[in-house]
């Protein structure tokens, strides 16, 4: 009989397990193609990608995706491979040569890895359709979506190229793991693969402390100033960190989660345990070879969850401070009373019956000499600022905070007394007490800082260096003839997102650089951020789709393997329930580790980088909740999916 | 001796197949019996057993143990029942290659929640009884086709069940290990008064037995019993009755 025709009975008989190997090929193919085409679209790059931030993301995250498909091509061959031994043996004691046998793999390589790019095409094209119109309303813009086609012939060509070399490395590997293994290899090594490994204490107790330090070094970058990170230096601690974390995750997977399931084996009340004693066994015995696959789920998790994260740590912040940076609603300096006078005369005609408050105040630019002058007053120098204090009353402080709804306890000054205006927050406040001499024209004014305070009245382009003085003090700055700068400050109810009234300024200020809105920044931001919030979003989205996916099939692989293993147990007596139990918890072990590490890793690379690389105006920490609430939400949801998928499609075949 | 197992008229027709699994059979099976069933491959000794152990349920008739209706339980209740009443012994071993020789045979004690230092405790005696008490920690994929066959055994009568069925278990040992196993289930027949109802073969193995059906295509076509004799003289018989049907065949 010819092998072919061996080999055909054989597919037909295994047919659910081939098709499982054709539906996971055509899965990642279908990623990888929905991926070209979005980076290939040139309509959709030039609605959400003004400076080409986008495409080097998009093309960042193609290298990783096909190094995943790489990755997960050879995971399934050599499971497929694995799987089928035995029935090579077969056909190499009915006397074929190994190169027919070959011949036959790479055949059949061949047939599934072309039908699988075939469909993977396909409905790679609908999922690049779908994405589109997912960004479209989402993004309210416009384009022609019937002028995007179904198939682009360049990532059509893109993903064959990828999937030959990927065919010719898969003959390959294959043909040496056929030259390498004997015939008796071939008839056993169905089973002896998976030799148990032998777990040692060191090395668990060492994959523990390498974890443990690399978060602790983590951690102490939140220290600030005396931190390592900044004593030693920011890139080799980063560089310890990543090899700790890196290396603790391997041996946590290798030699601790083996030494934990050898110790629960050798404590006999908890094994003997209907579930338990099969579960822990089973995880065990299996953790050689799936060791691998946990290890780069971990890692790929925690590395889109970080990016992700940080991400949306990096637009989240911003976003968060512009009530500070843009105080009021909209605010403008004048250079003369006539324009004064017309800017707010034609406020009055756009607003027209709307509430809205209209405050001028006059800052006092002063020079100062003093031991202990605050960053601030050098600050912007480069981008030509003249250093100083920008001097403002008290009363004028009061007033426009009370403008822009704050409630803020203001102590009473007297002449020798000042608030200083701090730009970034010091939790140490190590101005107060400073003196400063203020010089004025014929004489210098001390004052000695008894507040430093966040919230400055006015925005920081117009004011960076704000000093609050006495009135008395104030009055007699303003007589001294010193260089006055008059800013107005809009406020009211809904004056932060009202555009009518910043183009009605704009329109008779059209070169006022100092003019500022809420609306006008905020708008902006949220345009250009949100297409960079999507693509990350969609990156993270197909990484973690990508790492269900493969839980999913190693999971269903596993108990498709494991399937008389079940049929032995209900002989024994274990109730359909009981073997249900099994089953799932096998599948929550799985699922539990890459979620569990893969967060923790993630949650402190982003403590990290939040403390390493943000500006943080807010000084709040707090603020680092949000986005990683928002992680573990997507990748709860999307996992939660999988787990519920899996666990079904595994119960069905494990009962079958 | 009372009755343990009552067989009435049991029918079992696979789907898409012509011939029945088996047809119309019945017959009872004593408390404390050592029962053999022998026949062609192929004349339903499989079907048989796994329909009296309640992994397959008959097309029609009925099987009673005590008051139970084996073909009346629910699949929970069928999982209790096996848990509690049967234990299993078959041709391919079917040992869990994850799990240890000693768990393995620690298995059926814990799913009846039984104290964890009882379990050692039985374990062990009954590997020493069997033999294989050096080997408890070895995986099955390192023992020898005899030693994983004795840990089946091991794994079924531990329990100390009412009922074992034993599917060709001697079918692929040699005779030393085929004996052992054999006399094994003896001791247990006779020392704990276990019911043992064994498919084979083998009329060496056929010989430790009290009674022994014969099946063909489905049905009992006739019926050996040693009474008094000596296992050797009914092993005479079984050679008799065997070249008898290769006349008839
Ligand atoms: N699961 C099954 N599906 C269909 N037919 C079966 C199945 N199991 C056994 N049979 C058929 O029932 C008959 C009896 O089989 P079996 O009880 O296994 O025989 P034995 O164990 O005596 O060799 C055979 O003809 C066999 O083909
Ligand atoms: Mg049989």
């Amino acid at each position: 009989m010819k092998l072919s025709v061996i080999a055909l009975k054989n597919l037909k008989r295994n047919f659910s397990f081939y098709s499982l190997y054709l539906f996971s090929v055509s899965f990642v193919l279908m990623i990888y193609f929905c991926f070209t085409s979005f980076s290939m679209n040139e309509i959709i790059m030039e609605k959400i990608s003004s400076d080409g931030r986008v495409e080097t993301m998009c093309r960042t995250v193609a290298v990783f995706i096909m190094a995943f498909v790489v990755f997960y091509m050879f995971y399934s061959n050599n499971f497929f491979m694995r799987r089928r031994m035995k029935e090579l043996g077969i056909y190499s004691l009915l006397g074929y040569r190994k190169t027919t046998m070959l011949k036959l793999l790479t055949f059949e390589n061949i047939f599934i890895c072309l039908g699988g790019t075939v469909l993977g095409i396909l409905t790679g094209g609908i999922l690049h359709k779908l994405t589109v119109a997912g960004i479209v309303a989402l993004l309210g813009i416009t384009i022609d979506q019937s002028s995007i086609p179904f198939i682009y012939p360049a990532a059509v060509k893109s993903i064959f190229s990828f999937v030959i070399v990927v065919l010719i490395t898969l003959t390959f590997s294959n043909a040496r793991l056929l030259r390498k293994s004997t015939l008796l290899d071939l008839v056993r090594l169905e089973k002896k693969t998976e030799k148990a490994i032998r777990p040692h204490f060191i090395t668990a107790v060492l994959g523990v402390s390498f974890l443990a330090a690399g978060y602790g070094l983590a951690l102490d970058i939140m220290r600030g100033k005396q931190s390592v990170w900044n004593t030693i230096g920011f890139s080799p601690i980063a560089m310890l960190t990543l090899l700790c974390v890196v290396a603790g995750t391997i041996l946590f997977i290798y030699s601790f989660l083996p030494y934990a399931c050898k110790k629960i084996r050798k404590h006999k009340n908890s094994l003997y345990h209907e579930s338990t004693i099969i579960v822990v066994p089973k995880f065990m015995h299996r953790i050689r070879s799936n060791a691998k696959s946990l290890i780069l789920l971990i890692l790929l998790a925690a590395g889109s969850l970080a990016v992700f994260g940080s991400t949306v740590l990096s637009m989240w912040y911003p976003y968060q401070s512009f009530q500070r940076i843009i105080p009021s609603a909209i605010e403008y300096r004048v250079a003369s009373e006539q324009e004064k006078e017309n800017s707010l005369r034609v406020l009055q005609d756009a607003l027209g019956q709307q509430p809205y408050e209209a405050y001028e105040t006059t800052i006092i630019k002063a020079q100062a000499t003093s031991d202990r002058l605050p960053t601030e007053y050098n600050l912007s120098e480069d981008k030509g600022r003249v250093p100083g204090f920008e001097c403002i009353s008290r009363t004028d402080y009061a007033s426009l905070l009370s403008c822009q709804k704050k409630k803020v306890d203001i102590p009473d000054l007297t002449d020798g007394d000042c608030i200083l205006i701090k730009y970034r927050p010091d939790h140490e406040h190590s101005d107060i007490g400073a003196t400063y001499h203020l010089s004025m024209e014929t004489e210098t004014a001390p004052v000695t800082v008894i507040q430093t305070s966040l919230e400055n009245p006015i925005g920081f382009a117009n004011s960076v260096g704000t000093l609050v003085v006495s009135d008395n003090l104030y009055q007699r700055m303003c007589d001294s003839g010193a260089e006055r700068i008059c800013v107005i400050s809009i406020n009211g109810e809904t004056m932060r997102s009202n555009e009518a009234a910043y183009s009605a300024l704009k329109s008779v200020m059209p070169d006022n650089i100092y003019l500022t809105s809420a609306w006008q920044r905020e708008s902006t931001f949220v345009r250009d951020a949100s297409s960079t919030f999507l693509l990350i979003c969609f990156a993270t989205i197909i990484f973690l789709v990508a790492m269900g996916s493969i839980l999913y099939f190693q999971n269903i692989s596993s108990v498709t393997y494991d399937k008389p293993d079940y049929e032995i147990m209900q002989r024994m007596g274990y109730s359909h329930a009981m073997i249900k139990k099994c089953v799932r918890h096998q599948i929550q072990i799985y699922f539990a580790i890459p979620y569990i590490m893969g967060l923790l890793h993630s949650i402190f690379a982003m403590i990290c980088y939040k403390s390493a690389l943000m500006d943080d105006l807010l000084g709040r920490s707090s603020a680092v909740v949000a986005p990683i609430l928002l992680a573990i939400a997507i990748f709860s949801v999307i996992y939660i999916v999988y787990y519920q998928l899996t666990k079904h499609a595994c119960y069905k075949i494990a009962l079958k | 001796m009372s009755t343990l197992l009552q067989v009435h008229d049991i029918t079992k027709v696979y789907p898409n197949q012509p011939k029945p699994g088996l047809n119309h059979v019945s017959f009872d099976v004593m408390q404390g019996e050592f029962l053999g069933i022998m026949g062609a491959s192929g004349s339903g000794k499989t079907t048989l057993l796994n329909v009296l152990s309640t992994i397959d349920m008959p097309t029609s008739g009925n099987i009673r143990m005590g008051n139970i209706k084996i073909q009346e339980l629910n699949q929970t209740q069928a999982a209790d029942f096996r848990k509690n009443n049967l234990g299993f012994i078959f041709q391919e071993y079917f040992l869990l290659d994850s799990l240890t020789v000693q768990e393995n045979i620690a298995v059926p004690l814990t799913l009846l929640r039984k104290d964890a230092r009882e379990i050692d405790k039985n374990v062990e005696e009954l590997a020493e009884q069997f033999g294989i008490a050096s080997q408890l920690r070895k995986y099955p994929s390192e023992l020898s086709g005899g030693q994983r066959q004795r840990v089946a055994a091991a794994r079924a009568m531990i329990k100390h069940p009412p009922l074992i069925f034993a599917d060709e278990p001697t079918g692929a040992l040699d005779s030393s290990s085929a004996t052992e196993l054999l006399s094994a289930l003896s001791k247990a027949n006779h020392a704990l008064g276990t019911t043992i109802l064994m498919v084979t073969h083998d009329p060496y193995a056929a010989s430790y037995t009290d009674r022994i059906l014969y099946f063909k295509d489905g049905h009992i076509i006739s019926e050996l019993k040693r009474g008094n004799r000596e296992r050797r003289s009914f092993y005479e018989e079984i050679m008799r009755e065997a070249a008898k049907q290769d006349e008839n065949r």
